[in-house]
C-alpha cells in the first residue's frame, strides 16, 4: 500500500464511520470501485469498529492506566476488598482506615486477645502478584525486626482462606504528622520532640541496616499519648537477606524523596536523613521545601533548587536550627550529616528562641502537691513521690498548661490546707492534691483538683485498682485535669504522657524508689538509691533511665565526698555510657556522662558536648541547666553564662532551694558578692535547714571581710545537718582567716579523727591549709585531691579561697593536670 | 533544544510530567505529594530513557510529549518482555525486573503483557505504512494525551489526529486479531 492509497483509505474509512451502519458497505464499494483490494481492506476495518475500539479501551485501562496517572479511574472508595464485617481468622474487620499505593488498611478486633489491631492487605490488583506479596512479607519482617517504641509494632503475618496475604499491626489512636501539620503551626519545642522521637526510631532501623525510604508525614503517627510511631516499612530496604529492590530503583514519595532516590542512585541512611529534613522543614514552615503545581516541578526543585530559607518563613526560629535543616537538605548526600547521631549533635547547638514572657493565665496553670502516703508502711513514700513526679511530667507535656515544675511543689509536702497561699506562692490557679494508700498490690489513689481562687473542687476521684494499673491511673488523672481546666484539646493535644523507657512495672517501681533515695543526697540515701537502680536493671537490663540513675548516684557519692572520686569513676562511667547507648536520646543519661567526662576524664570539650546534647534533648528540664552550671560552665570559667543557666533552672523551678542556693554560688564564683548574699538569703528563706545555703552565705562573708559572720554561718551549716569533711573544711578555712589559727588546726585534727571511720577528701584539708597560708601542705593535699579525682577540685579556678595560690608555679602545674 | 543538555532536559521532562498529571488533577484531588511514587515511576523511567538519547532533538515541549509517549511505549514493552522472560526462565532468574515500575506495572494482567508485545510488533508494521498514525497512536494510547495535545505534539490538525487515531486502532486490531492480518 502506498502513501496515497493509505491516505485515501483513511479518509474513506473515516467518512464511512460517520455514516449509519447499513449504508457503509455500499459507500465503501462505491468509493473503492476501482480497487477491490482496498475495498476489502476497508470493509474489514469498518467491521472491526466496535470490537477494536472497545479492545483498545480495555487494553489501555488494564495495561496503561496503572502506570499513566491521567488514565486511572476514580479512586476506589469504601471497601475495595470487601473486608468490612468479615471475620478473618480471629480478627473481626471493622472499618477501612486507609489506602496507599500498595495496600489497604483496615481496623479490626483481635478476638483472642480482645484488642484492636490494624490489618494491612494488598490492593485488589496486587493480591496475587508474587512480588507484591514478597514485599508485604518483607515489610512485616523489616518492622518486626525493629522492636522499638517509635516503630509501629507488627504482630503477625497471615493469609485468608482465599489466599489474601495480610499483616496484623498495632492499632494506635492518634493523628498522622500530616494531619498535625495541616492543623496549624507547631511550637518549636514540640517539633523538636517529634523529631527526636522520629530519629530514635530511624536510628534503630539504620542500626539494623534498614533504610525506610518513605519517610513522610503521612507515614508518621503521633499517638494520643504523644508517642511517635514510624509506619509503613513497605519499601524499606534491608542490607541483608532477600534484596529485591535493585540499585537504580525509584520508590518513595515525590515530595520527600532525596535527589539520589529520584535519580535512581544507590540510597543509604542519608537519604532518610534528607526526608526527615523535609519533614522537619515542613513542621517548622508549614509548607514543604520543594513545592510546585505538579510533581514534575517538585522533582525539578528537589534536584535543582534551594528551598526558601526557613528564616524567611519563620523568623522566630533559632538560626542554628535553620542551619541544621539546611544541611540535612544538601543535594549531595556527602554534604549532609554522616548519620543521625551527627544530626542530633548539631541540634545541640540549637538554643531555644526567646521564650515569650510568661503571661500568667491562672486558669491554665497548675501545681501538683505531693500525694500523701496513707499506707501503713512509710516506705511507700517513694511511690507517692514517684506518682507526683510522673503526673507533673505528664502535665508538663500538655500544651497551654503551665506547670509549677517538679520539685518546687514538693516543698509543700507538709503544707497545711492553705491552698490559696500555695497558689499565690507558685503563681498558679489550680492545685492538684491527693493521697495514695498501698497495701500489697492493691492501690487506692484519690485525687482532687482545686481552683485556688474559689477553693472549689473542680474534680475529684477515687481509683481502687491494683498496682499494675498505675500507668492507667496516671493517664486518667492527667486526662481529667486537662478536661477540667477546659484546655482546648484537639486530639493531638490530649495529654502527652511522660516517656517511659520500660514497660516492666517492677523495674519502674524500683526506679521510682531509686530516685526517691537519690533525692535525699545523704550517703545512706545514695547507697539505697544504687541498690534500687541495680534492682531495676536486674528486672529490665535495657532500662536506660535506671542506668542513668545509677550513674547519678555514684556521681553524687563523689560530689559530696562520701567516697573517693577514684572509686566513683569506673562505676559512674560504665553506667553513664550504658544509659547513653541504650537510649541516645535520654537527657539524664548525658548529664551523668558530662560529669564523668569533665570531672574524671578532664575532657572539658567532651563534657560540654554531653551537656549540650542533654540541653537539646530536654531544654525544659531545670536539672539539665543546673548540672551544666556546676559540672561544666564554672570549672571552665564561664561565670556569666553560669549565672544565666542557673537562673533558667530557677525560672523553671522557682522554689527549688537547691537552684536558689547554687545561683548564690554562681554569683559568688563570678565575684558578685552583693547578689550572692541576697540570693543566699532568698534560698534560706525557702529552707532554713539547707546546709549548702548557709555555706554560700559564709563564703560571701569571707570575701567581704566579715570573718566572724563567716565562721557563724559555717557553724550554722554544720548545726542544721551533720558535720562532714566538706563543712568542716569550710569552717577551718574561715577560722584561719579570722585569725583563729589554733582552732583551725583543731579542725584539721577533727578531720583526721573522722578519717578513721569515713572517707575524707584531701580537697577539704587543702582548703584549711590554704586558709592557714601553709602552701606546701595545701599543694600536697591538692595534688592528692587531683590524684583521687576529688570533685570540688573542678572549682580550682573559681574558688576564691584558692585564688591566693595562683602566683605559685605549682598552681599552674595543677591547673594543667585538670585540663584547664 | 538538545537532549544532551540535562538542565534544559529536566525542564522538558517537568513539562511532560505536568501534562500527565493534569488529567489526574481533573478527576482527583490536588496533587499533594503524598502519593507513593507508583503512579509516577513510569514517567520517571521515560525521563531516564530520554536523557540517554543524546542525539535526539526536540522542537518544543509538545514535541517532547510525543517523544515521551514513545519512550513510554518502549519502557512498557521492555518490561513486558522481561516479565515474560522471567516467567519462562523460572523464578530464579530476572526476578528483580525493574523495581521502579513494578509498583505500578505489577498491576498489569499477564495476558496484557503478551498483548503489549504483539502490539509493539504491529506498531512497527504500522509505522512502515504510516509513521504519522503510529505516532498519533503512541500519544493517545501510551501517553494518555488528548486529541488537541496530540495535534500539537505531532504538528498536525485535530481532524488528522481523530482520523489517524481511529484508523490506527482499526488497523492494529486487525493486525492483532486476524490470522491474515491487514494488507
Amino acid at each position: 500500500m502506498n502513501q496515497a492509497q493509505w491516505e485515501k483509505l483513511e479518509r474513506v474509512v473515516e467518512q464511512a464511520l460517520s455514516m449509519p451502519e447499513d449504508v457503509r458497505v455500499a459507500f465503501l464499494e462505491e468509493a473503492f470501485a476501482d480497487d477491490a483490494m482496498l475495498c476489502r481492506e476497508a470493509v474489514a476495518l469498518i467491521n472491526g469498529e466496535k470490537p477494536a475500539f472497545s479492545f483498545f479501551d480495555d487494553f489501555q485501562r488494564e495495561a496503561i492506566a496503572p502506570v499513566v496517572p491521567g488514565l486511572q479511574g476514580p479512586d476506589t472508595l469504601g471497601d475495595p476488598l470487601g473486608m468490612v464485617g468479615r471475620r478473618i481468622q480471629h480478627y473481626d474487620v471493622e472499618e477501612k482506615l486507609g489506602e496507599g499505593g500498595m495496600g489497604v488498611v483496615y481496623r479490626a478486633v483481635d478476638r483472642r486477645l480482645q484488642r484492636r489491631v490494624a490489618l494491612k492487605f494488598l490492593s485488589p490488583r496486587l493480591t496475587r502478584d508474587p512480588l507484591a506479596r514478597l514485599r508485604l512479607t518483607q515489610e512485616a519482617k523489616a518492622a518486626s525486626a525493629l522492636d522499638h517504641p517509635n516503630i509501629c509494632t507488627v504482630y503477625d503475618i497471615g493469609e485468608t482462606e482465599t489466599g489474601q496475604l495480610y499483616i496484623a499491626m498495632a492499632y494506635y489512636e492518634g493523628r498522622t504528622l500530616k494531619e498535625i501539620i495541616e492543623a496549624g503551626p507547631i511550637p518549636v519545642a514540640e517539633v523538636l520532640q517529634y523529631t527526636l522521637q522520629m530519629m530514635r526510631g530511624m536510628a534503630r532501623a539504620h542500626r539494623h541496616d534498614i533504610i525506610h525510604r518513605d519517610i513522610k508525614p503521612a507515614n508518621i503517627l503521633v499517638t494520643d499519648d504523644g508517642v511517635v510511631k514510624l509506619l509503613d516499612f513497605g519499601i524499606a530496604r534491608t542490607g541483608a537477606g532477600l534484596n529485591f529492590t535493585r540499585t537504580g530503583a525509584t520508590m518513595g514519595t515525590t515530595g520527600y524523596m532525596s535527589p539520589e532516590q529520584i535519580e535512581g542512585d544507590k540510597v543509604d541512611a542519608r537519604s532518610d536523613q534528607w526526608s526527615l529534613g523535609v519533614v522537619l522543614y515542613e513542621m517548622l514552615a508549614g509548607c514543604r521545601p520543594f513545592v510546585a503545581q505538579h510533581a514534575a516541578g517538585v522533582i525539578y526543585a528537589i534536584l535543582n533548587r534551594a528551598p526558601e530559607p526557613l528564616m524567611t518563613l519563620r523568623p522566630d526560629l533559632p538560626p542554628a536550627l535553620a542551619q541544621v535543616v539546611d544541611r540535612m537538605l544538601c543535594k549531595a548526600a556527602g554534604d549532609r550529616y554522616p548519620d543521625l547521631a551527627a544530626v542530633l549533635e548539631a541540634l545541640e547547638g540549637v538554643q531555644q528562641g526567646p521564650t515569650p514572657a510568661a503571661t500568667p493565665d491562672d486558669r491554665r496553670s497548675i501545681a501538683v502537691l505531693p500525694f500523701q502516703n496513707m499506707s501503713s508502711d512509710p516506705e511507700n513514700a517513694y511511690f507517692c513521690d514517684g506518682l507526683t513526679e510522673e503526673l507533673i511530667n505528664a502535665l508538663a507535656q500538655v500544651k497551654d498548661l503551665r506547670v509549677a515544675v517538679r520539685r518546687s511543689a514538693l516543698t509543700f509536702r507538709d503544707a497545711g490546707p492553705d491552698l490559696k497561699a500555695i497558689g499565690a506562692r507558685l503563681n498558679v490557679g489550680n492545685v492538684l492534691t491527693g493521697s495514695v494508700r498501698k497495701a500489697g498490690r492493691r492501690l487506692r489513689v484519690t485525687a482532687r483538683l482545686v481552683d485556688v481562687r474559689t477553693g472549689f473542687n473542680l474534680w475529684s476521684e477515687r481509683f481502687d485498682r491494683v498496682l499494675d494499673d498505675v500507668f492507667a491511673i496516671q493517664d486518667e488523672i492527667t486526662l481529667s485535669i486537662v478536661r477540667n481546666l477546659q484546655i482546648q484539646l484537639v486530639r493531638k493535644e490530649k495529654e502527652k504522657l511522660v516517656k517511659r523507657s520500660t514497660e516492666n512495672l517492677e523495674a519502674y517501681t524500683c526506679y521510682l524508689q531509686g530516685r526517691f533515695y537519690w533525692n535525699k543526697r545523704t550517703e545512706e540515701g545514695l547507697r539505697q538509691g544504687i541498690h534500687h537502680f541495680e534492682q531495676a536493671i536486674a528486672q529490665d537490663p535495657a532500662y536506660a533511665r535506671a542506668y542513668a540513675g545509677l550513674a547519678d548516684c555514684w556521681m553524687m557519692m563523689g560530689f559530696y565526698g562520701y567516697i573517693s572520686g577514684r572509686k566513683v569513676h569506673p562505676r559512674a562511667k560504665e553506667a553513664a555510657l550504658k544509659a547513653c547507648s541504650l537510649d541516645p536520646f535520654l537527657a539524664e543519661a548525658y548529664l551523668a556522662l558530662g560529669g564523668v567526662r569533665g570531672i574524671h576524664d578532664r575532657d572539658w570539650a567532651g563534657a560540654e558536648a554531653a551537656f549540650q546534647r542533654a540541653m537539646t534533648l530536654d531544654p525544659g528540664s531545670p536539672q539539665v541547666h543546673h548540672m551544666y552550671v556546676g559540672w561544666c560552665l564554672v570549672p571552665t570559667g564561664r561565670y556569666d553564662r553560669a549565672i544565666e543557666e542557673e537562673a533558667e533552672a530557677l525560672r523553671l523551678d522557682p522554689v527549688s532551694h537547691v537552684y536558689n542556693t547554687v545561683l548564690a554560688y554562681a554569683y559568688w564564683w563570678a565575684g558578685d558578692f552583693d547578689r550572692a548574699a541576697a540570693q543566699a538569703r532568698q534560698a534560706l528563706s525557702l529552707n532554713p535547714y539547707f546546709w549548702l545555703a548557709h555555706t554560700a552565705l559564709g563564703l560571701v562573708y569571707e570575701q567581704t571581710e566579715r570573718p566572724d559572720e563567716a565562721v557563724a554561718a559555717f557553724k550554722q551549716a554544720i548545726a542544721v545537718s551533720v558535720p562532714t569533711p566538706r563543712t568542716l573544711g569550710m569552717l577551718g578555712h574561715a577560722l584561719a582567716r579570722a585569725g583563729k589559727e589554733a582552732r583551725a588546726r583543731a579542725v584539721l585534727d577533727k578531720m583526721d579523727a573522722m578519717a578513721q571511720t569515713q572517707y575524707v577528701s584531701p580537697f577539704d584539708r587543702a582548703i584549711v591549709y590554704a586558709g592557714l597560708d601553709d602552701r606546701d601542705r595545701a599543694f600536697q593535699s591538692l595534688d592528692e585531691a587531683e590524684a583521687e579525682h576529688a570533685f570540688w577540685l573542678i572549682f580550682l579556678r573559681a574558688d576564691h579561697r584558692l585564688r591566693c595560690l595562683q602566683d605559685d608555679p605549682r598552681y599552674g602545674a595543677l591547673s594543667k593536670k585538670m585540663g584547664f | 533544544m538538545r537532549a544532551g543538555d540535562t538542565g534544559a532536559f529536566r525542564d522538558l521532562y517537568a513539562l511532560v510530567y505536568a501534562h500527565l498529571h493534569r488529567l489526574a488533577h481533573q478527576r482527583r484531588r490536588q496533587w499533594d505529594g503524598n502519593d507513593t511514587i507508583n503512579t509516577t515511576a513510569l514517567v520517571h523511567e521515560v525521563y531516564l530513557k530520554l536523557v540517554k538519547q543524546e542525539d535526539a532533538e526536540y522542537d518544543d515541549a509538545s514535541h517532547f510529549f510525543g517523544v515521551a509517549s514513545r519512550a513510554m511505549r518502549h519502557v512498557l514493552i521492555d518490561y513486558a518482555r522481561q516479565r515474560r522472560a522471567a516467567r519462562r526462565g523460572g523464578a530464579q532468574v530476572h526476578v528483580p525486573l525493574d523495581e521502579s515500575i513494578m509498583g505500578s506495572a505489577g498491576q498489569i494482567p499477564l495476558e496484557r503483557l503478551d498483548d503489549l508485545i504483539s502490539l509493539d510488533r504491529a506498531l512497527e508494521r504500522l509505522e512502515a505504512i504510516s509513521e504519522r498514525n503510529c505516532r498519533i497512536f503512541e500519544c493517545r494510547f501510551f501517553g494518555g494525551m488528548t486529541v488537541e495535545e496530540t495535534a500539537r505534539a505531532q504538528s498536525v490538525g485535530t481532524a488528522t489526529v481523530k482520523r489517524g487515531w481511529a484508523m490506527a486502532q482499526l488497523w492494529l486490531y486487525r493486525a492483532l486479531h486476524e490470522e491474515t492480518g491487514p494488507a
